[in-house]
Formats: structure tokens, C-alpha cells, sequence
């Protein structure tokens, strides 16, 4: 009697190999890796273009009840690139590096210009980071930012992650870029990316986002201000919670928007390709929060009417102040671009039309009520 | 049409979602892949039906057993070599593939030896199950993986992430003239069902292709195809999408389920695909496997010893093969073998056509 046929020999000879080819485990453990939690970037101050890395390594502890605080390591290393930095970063410490976890990139400020693209690429080419990181810009430098340790950062938790993505801080006036949207902005004809911007008070234990940058090729980045970066989120990414305060003769308004919709459209130009205006409408849905006033129910369509009038004319200041600068951060020109067949021209003939485009902005607020009082 | 025939269909569908085709479509982004791609659509349905009305009037029997009826052993055996060609190549291709998204995605650390091996045992007592039994696997790995990976991808329209100008300004190229490479890429797509040149012998009932058939490969093949362009254009951006090296793990890797079990859904993604995969390797190894035994003749000997040394003779040959391809291939040359590989699918499947014609007429008189 056979044992085994051939063919199950062969199978068995087969899965055996596998092992054999084994030393033991493939992997690491986890006590032999160190997680990098967060990286910031400047520019070296010894190497001409070069930049200086700071990593944030969150170091491990037995159990969360042993640590009050967390605790964090920090190494940074200047480098003529950013591979290289973290490459020779690997040198200064006894465990791997593992980047798998990492998910904010601080960039020093002045660094967020076009070419960011040359060191982004460190980040979209390896496979291990992940491309949801978010990217931040920081002020005065992304040491500093990294090396802040707020009081209310708990255990085994980074603030810098909490901020961003609307897991837990969902301000209107913190914006949100991953890094592959960094990139698909950066490398688009049409839209500049904005990413916010970190910044720390005084005494260094607090982190502040609340303005945002938008990248551009220049020099000096244009940053936008507290209300514009409110704005900016509301209009393109619908986040809501934002307040507004009106003012209109003795009477203060704190509006609650909880909708905003924006739409647009452009206004051909007779006889050009070219449009000539951009008609927007934003629509606004939200309570009062506030005012120094009594308020009476009744009179809701008149607070309506105050409202849009208000905000209309902050959009509209906000527009072309982007516009002056020729800065797109809503992405017309990524918009003008899908609305008629390629030609090779689309993109410049919208550049030379943009500075003269002339933007007719409605705002339709609709107050729902007046809060709990009247 | 049975429902094995839409299950080989989808999950060649599937499978060649994050495989080379989506990199051969964007590298033509510009030069009329949308045109291109709309023809193929009704190309596909067009094949398919081609296929089934051929295979009509032989119900439960595989293309080696009716050639062998009806055509001589010197049309026959070449015949079958080169289809077996095909099919072995069409597995290599997902295969290699694969290979190199796992090292460079899920396990950055390990040897491509390790990872070769692990695909070994699995795939290879895959093609040497019985055929009906590799249906069945396939019908048990679209019960348990395909809800979740056509969750992810219905998902994917609805994430915040993709931005539908990018998408737009991609649909702006639409009046360029079509290309022959994304239109054989394309027809790729819908090849799945020719596995029933072997499966057939299983297909006992008699197969319509109607209308309705039509329509439902119509829309499966609009949305996998719409799926495949589209999606990653509008999360990676239009202008520099023919740039990226695996675009469907980049696009997967850029979805974020904010409460979700894990938040990167690209491990959820990966694993699931891999699955299917998997799937479509063991298929087109199996048929490729049954095409090799027809055409050396295998089938006819009686001793039970010389067909299972045959067989392991067919394995061993073909992971020979995969092993060397594997470890010597760079990704620039898998992407240019796909291309040639994807431009001989149209003869490949006119010249089985005509086969099947003189069949036909053949049998009837």
C-alpha cells in the first residue's frame, strides 16, 4: 500500500520549502521599532538648500497608568535631502525607525512653496507612509511646533494628529490637507492648495491653528487671516459651526451657520472665450447665537436681509483680495478648465482673463430661529 | 447565461482593477481613452455574445472535446498550445503583479523568495483541484469577499476625497481619436467569460445570450471600466495621474474612513483584492493547465501514474517560469510586456472565433 501519491508528496515538499527558506520570524518586533509620530521639516541653517529633519518619536511605556504624561524623543539631523537626513537619523538610535505610523508633516513656512515638490516626493515615493498624513505648515519653525508638549495632550496621544481631519477638533477655522491632495494641488494647472498653519503663544505649551497658507511659487507664501480661513473652509469644504457677527446700527448679531452651500457659475463673454465674471450664489442655513439685543421672532426676514449683507461683503472682499494676488485657492480655474474641450490654450487663456474677472456674489442667509430665547 | 459566466466575468473585472490596465489607460489619458474605451464597452458585450452563441450548441463540453470531434489533431494541437499561451501569461501577468504591490506595500521587509513561496502552495493545489470544484471556490470567495470589496468601491463615489473637476477635466479630452492599446486594454476587461472553454464541460444547460444578458454585461463592464479611469482621477489629479506606478493602491491608500474598523483603507483593500486575485490566477492557471493536457495529448493515457507525473511536470514548468519572469522583470518591463500581451488579445480572439464558426458548421451539416 501507498502512503502518499506522488502528486500530495510533492504538495508536501512544496509547503516544506517555504519554511525552509526560513531563518525564524520575517518581522521585527514591536520592541525593536521606534514610532515616528510626527516629522518636521526647516531649512538647514549650515547646508546650503538643505533641510533640517526633526523627527517626533513617541517612546513606548508599560502601561498608560506609569505615564501622566507622554512622552515624546526628538532627533533632527540637517541633510542635503530629506531621505537622506532620516537615512543617517536611523544612525542616532538603537531600534528601526518605522514611518508607517506617521501622520503629520510640519513644514517650516517659508518652506511651502513650489518646490515642495522636490522633498514631497521623499514622502508620495516610499510605500510606507501613509498618503492621509496631513501636511501643516509652522511658525517660526517646525522644531519648535513639534517640540511642543501641550497640557492637554493625554497618554499615548499626539495633539497634532487631534487637530486635524475632524476626528476630534472640527473648528471651522482649522483646514485640513492631506498629503495627496497636497500633491494633486501642487501638480494641477488651476488651483493653489492651502494648508494651514500651526503656530505656539509665548510660554510654548500651546498649539494654535487657526490661519491657513496658500502655497504658491513665490517667496514670501500669502497667509490667509483667522476670518479668511473660516471663510475658505465654509465656502469649499461645507464645515460647519461657524459664527459670524453681524453689526448693523446699535444692534450685534453672533450668527450660528450650520449649511452653507456655494455654487457658481461663469458668465461668457460676447464674442471671447474668455468668461468675464463669475456668478456665485451662497446659501446659508443658521441660528442666532447671540445678540446685545431682545429679539423678536417676527422679525426674522429683516436679520435675514442684515446678514447677507454683512457676509456678501466679506466674500467678496475675500475674492478679490485672492484675486489681486492671484492666488485660486477655490480652484476656478481647476472649474473653468472642465467646462469646455481641451485645447492647449484652456489654462493660459483663463490666466490672462482671471486678474479682470469680475465676481457677482449673492448670499442667501435663512435664520431658522433665534436660539432657546426670543 | 449561467452564474458561473458573470462570476468569471466580475472577477477578472475585479482583478484587473489594481493590475497593469489602469497605468496603460492614463499613459493615454490625453490621447483618446475615453473614445477608445466607450468602443470597447461594446466591443465586450459583443465578444461575449460572440462566445456564447458559439458555445450554444455544445452544451457540457470544453473546446479540447469538441475540436477534437469535429477538426484534425494539426489544427487542434497547435490551436490549444497557443491558447494555453495565453492563459498561462494572463495568470503570470496578474501574478507578478501582485507580487510586487505585496513587497512594496504590505510587507516592505520581507524576501521576494518568502513571498514567491507563499503564492506556490496555495495557487498550485488551486489549478490541480478539479475543475468543478475551482467554480465552486469561486462562487465561496464571491459570497464572502465581493459584498466587501463592492462596498468599498460604491464607497469610493461618495468619499469627500475624490474631486469630481479633476474628473471633469479628464472628460474634456473626449474628442481625441481612439488608441489601439487602451482599446485591446480595455476589451481585457471583459475576457473573464472565454474561461468557459474549459468550464463549458460543467455548463450542462443550454446558454442564451439575449438582450437582458447583454444589458447586464453592458453595465457591469460601464462600471468597472468608469470605476477604473475615473475614480483614481479624481483622487490622485488629472494632470500628472500617467506618473504613478500602481495607481489603484495610491487611490486606495488616499481614502480615509474616518470611523472605520481601520482608518487607511488600503489594508482592508489590498487583502480583499488579494483574495480575488488569487482567485483569477488559479482560474487562468487551471485553464491554461487543461489546454497543455489536451494539446500533448495527457488526456488519453490510462495509466493513472503517468498523468499525475504530467501534471506535475505542467506545474513545475509553469512556476519555473513564474519564479524566473518574476524575479527578472522590472516594473517598466511588465508594463510594456502587458501592452504587447493586451494587443494580441483581439487576434487571439478572432482567430478562436473562426475556429468556433467552422465548428458550428461542422456539427450542423
Amino acid at each position: 500500500m501507498k502512503f502518499l501519491s506522488v502528486s500530495k508528496w510533492f504538495m508536501v515538499v512544496l509547503c516544506m520549502s517555504g519554511l525552509l527558506l526560513q531563518y525564524g520570524c520575517a518581522f521585527k518586533d514591536i520592541d525593536k521599532r521606534l514610532f515616528v509620530s510626527a516629522i518636521g521639516i526647516d531649512p538647514a541653517e549650515n547646508i546650503e538648500n538643505g533641510y533640517k529633519v526633526t523627527l517626533k518619536v513617541a517612546l513606548p511605556f508599560g502601561a498608560i497608568k506609569d505615564s501622566p504624561k507622554p512622552s515624546f524623543a526628538y532627533l533632527s539631523r540637517e541633510g542635503q535631502s530629506i531621505g537622506e537626513a532620516i537615512r543617517m537619523l536611523e544612525t542616532h538610535v538603537d531600534k528601526v525607525l518605522e514611518l508607517g505610523h506617521m501622520k503629520t508633516i510640519v513644514v517650516h513656512e517659508k518652506l511651502l512653496r513650489d518646490d515642495m515638490q522636490s522633498f514631497m516626493d521623499y514622502f508620495i515615493r516610499r510605500g510606507d507612509i501613509e498618503l492621509i498624513a496631513y501636511v501643516a505648515g509652522a511658525r517660526p519653525s517646525a522644531e519648535t511646533i513639534l517640540k511642543v508638549e501641550p497640557n492637554t495632550e493625554a497618554p499615548a496621544s499626539v495633539s497634532l494628529i487631534n487637530f486635524f481631519g475632524t476626528t476630534a477638533n472640527d473648528s471651522p477655522y482649522v483646514v485640513t490637507t492631506y498629503l495627496f491632495q497636497l500633491r494633486r494641488d501642487i501638480l494641477t494647472d488651476g488651483i493653489n492648495p492651502v494648508v494651514p498653519l500651526i503656530e505656539t503663544d509665548e510660554k510654548g505649551d500651546e498649539l494654535i491653528v487657526n490661519n491657513a497658507v496658500v502655497v504658491d511659487g513665490r517667496e514670501d507664501p500669502a497667509v490667509l487671516s483667522t476670518t479668511e480661513t473660516k471663510y475658505f473652509n465654509s465656502l469649499l469644504k461645507h464645515s460647519t459651526g461657524f459664527t459670524y457677527l453681524v453689526k448693523e446700527g446699535g444692534l450685534e448679531l453672533l450668527l450660528h451657520i450650520s449649511q452653507t452651500k456655494m455654487t457658481y457659475q461663469f458668465v461668457p463673454n460676447k464674442g471671447k472665450s474668455a468668461p468675464h465674471a463669475i456668478d456665485m450664489h451662497i446659501g446659508m442655513k443658521g441660528t442666532i447665537g447671540e445678540a446685545n439685543k431682545d429679539l423678536s421672532i417676527a422679525k426674522l426676514d429683516e436679520y435675514n436681509r442684515l446678514a447677507s449683507k454683512e457676509v456678501k461683503q466679506k466674500i467678496f472682499h475675500f475674492l478679490t483680495k485672492m484675486q489681486e494676488e492671484n492666488l485660486d485657492p477655490f480652484g476656478f480655474g481647476l472649474r473653468y478648465r472642465t467646462t469646455r474641450l481641451h485645447t492647449e490654450d484652456t489654462f493660459t487663456t483663463w490666466q490672462q482673463a482671471y486678474p479682470d474677472i469680475e465676481f457677482k456674489v449673492t448670499v442667501d442667509v435663512k435664520l431658522q430661529g433665534t436660539g432657546t430665547i426670543e | 447565461m449561467s452564474r458561473f459566466v458573470y462570476f468569471l466575468l466580475i472577477s477578472n473585472m475585479t482583478a484587473n482593477l489594481i493590475a497593469a490596465s489602469p497605468r496603460i489607460f492614463f499613459a493615454k489619458s490625453e490621447e483618446g481613452a475615453i473614445v477608445t474605451m466607450i468602443i470597447a464597452l461594446f466591443f465586450g458585450v459583443f465578444m461575449n455574445w460572440a462566445l456564447i452563441t458559439s458555445f450554444k450548441a455544445f452544451p457540457g463540453k470544453s473546446l479540447p472535446q469538441i475540436l477534437s470531434l469535429y477538426l484534425s489533431k494539426w489544427i487542434t494541437i497547435p490551436a490549444l498550445f497557443i491558447l494555453g499561451v495565453i492563459w498561462y501569461v494572463s495568470g503570470l501577468q496578474t501574478l507578478i503583479t501582485y507580487i510586487d504591490i505585496l513587497l512594496r506595500f504590505l510587507t516592505p521587509e520581507m524576501s521576494v523568495y518568502l513571498v514567491i513561496a507563499m503564492f506556490i502552495p496555495v495557487i498550485t493545489f488551486g489549478v490541480i483541484m478539479q475543475s468543478r470544484n475551482i467554480l465552486f471556490t469561486l462562487e465561496l470567495v464571491f459570497v464572502l469577499a465581493f459584498p466587501a470589496a463592492a462596498y468599498y468601491i460604491v464607497k469610493l463615489y461618495f468619499a469627500e476625497q475624490v474631486s469630481w473637476d479633476h474628473v471633469g477635466i479628464a472628460m474634456t479630452f473626449i474628442d481625441n481619436p481612439p488608441d489601439y492599446t487602451v482599446f485591446t486594454t480595455a476589451i481585457y476587461l471583459f475576457v473573464g467569460a472565454f474561461d468557459i472553454i474549459i468550464f463549458n464541460s460543467f455548463l450542462n444547460k443550454k446558454m442564451t445570450f439575449g438582450i437582458k444578458q447583454a444589458l447586464i454585461v453592458f453595465i457591469l463592464g460601464a462600471f468597472a471600466l468608469f470605476t477604473t479611469y475615473f475614480i483614481p482621477i479624481g483622487v490622485l489629479g488629472f494632470d500628472q495621474v500617467e506618473g504613478i506606478m500602481y495607481p489603484w493602491i495610491l487611490t486606495s491608500d488616499s481614502i480615509r474612513m474616518k470611523f472605520g474598523v481601520i482608518e487607511r483603507v488600503i489594508f482592508i483593500f489590498l487583502l480583499l483584492f488579494l483574495a480575488i486575485a488569487f482567485l483569477n490566477i488559479t482560474i487562468h492557471w487551471h485553464v491554461a493547465c487543461k489546454l497543455f493536457q489536451s494539446a500533448f495529448g495527457i488526456e488519453h493515457v490510462k495509466l493513472k501514474l503517468r498523468k499525475k507525473a504530467s501534471l506535475i511536470i505542467v506545474v513545475t514548468v509553469f512556476w519555473l517560469i513564474a519564479i524566473y519572469t518574476t524575479l527578472k522583470v522590472t516594473e517598466y518591463d511588465l508594463f510594456l510586456y502587458s501592452k504587447y500581451y493586451f494587443n494580441t488579445i483581439p487576434v487571439v480572439f478572432i482567430g478562436l472565433m473562426i475556429l468556433m464558426h467552422v465548428v458550428n458548421r461542422r456539427a450542423k451539416s
